[in-house]
């Protein structure tokens, strides 16, 4: 996300936190797309991924008032939603994740058949390494990789050392390499 | 150099690495086959990642917020305004209790009229229904039933 977008966030952020509903509405439809589609990567299961997204934004809600600007507002929303993810995981005491096919639809974007099903499969591969790498490893490449994330911005929604990410990041993309070879 | 571990080749992929490290990497790559395909399959790999489309069945949690009812959201520190506000709120209710009492301790403190004399008290007599012979009646042992008269 832009600078300009995350100072969007903090501007209406702050009028949820002074008691705006509507700015915290703003907020909900701006990032339930995102914060769906990291829980469902890493739950696994669509129906409890929602639950989870609805969860994250009353958790959010309620707490709005404690958010400081000093935190992007998008860190500290995914910090919330990153932490009932591994509550779920750690309840349901689930180390390794069904496959793909087991719940999760991928959309097909692209035109055309053979380019579709090109696209479809290759997605579907991606998407059943994704489940395969741990979810230590998962969680990190999902916020750098399709949510974009800075370094930085990944340490403080995960709560590690700068240096630990960076490590970290390189081992999961290898898992994930290793996982796409298999 | 010997060829890096696969680890060491995602030194290329972002902006974050940098310095000697990063430099010593590019510089295996440019020479070595085998880790400039590995390094590949890692560039495809994040930019495969990046293009994955969006799971179908995302809640719209925007249409169906709803936002939680008051006692649901923490409450905001109360200044002091706020107290004597609220305070003032119940100052009816308690002026009426006030009032109340002070009526009440009035009525107690309050010196009545004399009451009606009292009537006498009931004769002792009247306990003789708990007797072994019952009023009138004749007595079978004559020293008990004596001493029960005497003791009534």
């Amino acid at each position: 996300m832009s600078a300009e977008a995350d100072l969007e966030d903090e501007q209406y952020a702050v009028r949820a936190g002074a008691g705006d509903d509507h700015a915290y509405s703003w907020l909900v439809a701006r990032h339930q797309g995102a914060v769906y589609r990291y829980l469902v990567r890493m739950i696994r299961v669509p129906e409890t991924a929602r639950d989870l997204t609805q969860d994250t934004f009353l958790r959010a809600y309620q707490a709005i008032r404690a958010w400081r600007p000093e935190a992007k507002f998008r860190t500290w929303l995914f910090r919330i939603a990153h932490n009932l993810a591994l509550d779920h995981l750690r309840r349901a005491g689930r180390v390794r994740m069904e496959p793909l096919e087991s719940g999760l639809e991928i959309p097909d974007p692209a035109p055309g058949p053979e380019r579709r099903l090109e696209t479809a499969q290759r997605a579907h591969r991606l998407e059943r390494a994704l489940a395969a790498v741990a979810p230590a490893h998962r969680e990190i490449l999902l916020l750098r990789e399709i949510e974009g994330m800075s370094y930085e911005d990944i340490a403080r929604t995960l709560d590690l050392n700068p240096g630990t990410v960076r490590s970290r990041i390189a081992r999961a993309r290898a898992a994930l390499l290793a996982a796409l070879k298999d | 150099m010997p060829c890096p571990r696969t680890r060491l080749l995602c030194a290329c992929l972002d902006p974050e690495w940098a310095g000697r490290r990063r430099a010593l990497v590019e510089a295996h790559v440019a020479r070595c086959p085998i880790c400039e395909a590995e390094l590949e399959a890692l560039r495809s790999m994040t930019a495969g990642l990046r293009a994955l489309p969006d799971p179908a069945g995302a809640p719209d949690v925007a249409r169906s917020w709803r936002p939680a009812p008051a006692g649901r959201r923490p409450a905001r520190r109360r200044s002091f305004t706020d107290i004597l506000l609220a305070g003032l709120g119940w100052l009816p209710a308690g002026a009426a209790v006030a009032a109340s009492l002070a009526v009440g301790i009035g009525m107690a403190d309050r010196t009545w009229p004399a009451a009606a004399p009292a009537s006498p008290p009931a004769s002792m007599a009247r306990l003789d229904v708990f007797g072994p012979v019952p009023p009138g009646g004749l007595c079978a042992a004559g020293d008990l039933c004596g001493s029960a008269k005497e003791r009534t």
